[in-house]
């Protein structure tokens, strides 16, 4: 009985830290934008699909991550949950990369700059499909398909 | 009480490191009203010969790796408009190579500091036009991350950023002072230009 009640309580700060990593600032409108050149536009735009990405791929790494720490309870103990990345930075900086991606094609179409490719919508409607094939995924046998 | 400590330790001991990520090492724009309003700035710069990093071990601690470290400086030249689309096109190449990635091997608090050597030729005459060796340092808390081997991963990726970030900084502010002077057009006299 106190060696469980030990156990809780010292995992218990271990819990509560397990937060995830903190989310970087990404400024959807920002003072400078509206002298930005076409050019700038459809740069930030591109590095912004190419962040967009990186962080759909570190969502997946991080998922992988935690099904390990949770595999890990079963023999490592209930301090395995502090491996748990229960954050989600990588979908705030994801949305936050889409919001700019849109303000910058309202730019860009404002200073009648040729058009951005490719358009927000259609990388939008991507991702949600991804997101939904991959909820899908686990409950869906192959003799299903 | 032994058992619990010693578990949790297994636990913190048992997280595998992870390498430095892109994302989290690019900066945002740097000064883009400064790029703007220099229109030969935009586009100017090819990323050239990257190095000096290391692999990570997954049994040891995270590192900020050569291919991550030289995504993150294209990536962090693109969102600030002055990478080349074309790098034959390109006015400047770039070179980095990252001299040191001082780490602490335990702490609370872990400060990391990144030293990087930055060279910028000029491709027309092939002349060195900017070289600085930045060293920049950035420090993870208990409240970023409470595993040992995450939190030396994020202030490994925050040093970088800031690295990359004074670097263009220090760029931009040395292109302005020493920006090629534009070509007279013909029939216009020097005195006018002064003017």
């Amino acid at each position: 009985m106190l060696l469980r009640a030990t156990i809780s309580l010292a995992a218990l700060p271990i819990l509560v830290a397990a937060c995830g990593r903190p989310s970087q600032e990404v400024t959807v409108q920002r003072s400078s934008d509206e002298v930005l050149s076409c050019f700038q536009l459809n740069s930030e735009y591109q590095a912004n699909l190419d962040s967009i990405g990186f962080n759909r791929d570190e969502s997946l790494a991080r998922e992988r991550d935690n099904l390990g720490s949770i595999a890990g309870v079963l023999v490592g103990g209930v301090g395995a949950l502090a491996a748990v990345d229960m954050g989600s930075a990588e979908e705030a900086e994801l949305r936050a990369f889409i919001a700019r991606n849109r303000r910058i094609a309202e730019l860009s179409e404002a200073k009648q700059c040729p058009p951005l490719e490719p358009d927000m919508d259609s990388i939008v409607s991507e991702l949600e499909a991804a997101e939904a094939a991959r909820e899908a995924a686990p409950t869906t046998r192959p003799e299903e398909q | 009480m032994k058992i619990a400590l010693s578990l949790i330790l297994v636990t913190l001991l048992a997280a595998c490191a992870q390498p430095a990520r892109v994302s989290q090492m690019t900066t945002q724009a740097i000064q883009p009203e400064r790029v703007a309003a220099n229109p030969e700035l935009q586009g100017a710069i090819e990323l050239g010969g990257v190095g000096g990093g290391e692999e990570t071990s997954p049994l040891w601690t995270s590192e900020v790796g050569t291919p991550e470290f030289r995504q993150a400086l294209d990536q962090s030249l693109q969102v600030s408009g002055m990478l080349a689309p074309d790098p034959a096109a390109a006015s400047y190449m770039l070179e980095a190579d990252l001299i040191e990635v001082d780490q602490p091997f335990m702490g609370f608090s872990m400060t990391v500091a990144s030293t990087v050597d930055y060279k910028v030729y000029n491709k027309a005459d092939n002349t060195l036009f900017f070289q600085k060796v930045v060293t920049a340092s950035h420090t993870a808390t208990p409240s970023d991350a409470f595993l040992g081997v995450k939190r030396l991963q994020l202030a490994n990726e925050g040093s970088v950023r800031e690295n990359i970030r004074q670097f263009l900084r220090a760029f931009i502010n040395h292109w302005e002072q020493n920006k090629p002077i534009e070509a007279v057009p013909e029939g216009v006299e020097l005195s006018l230009l002064s003017q």
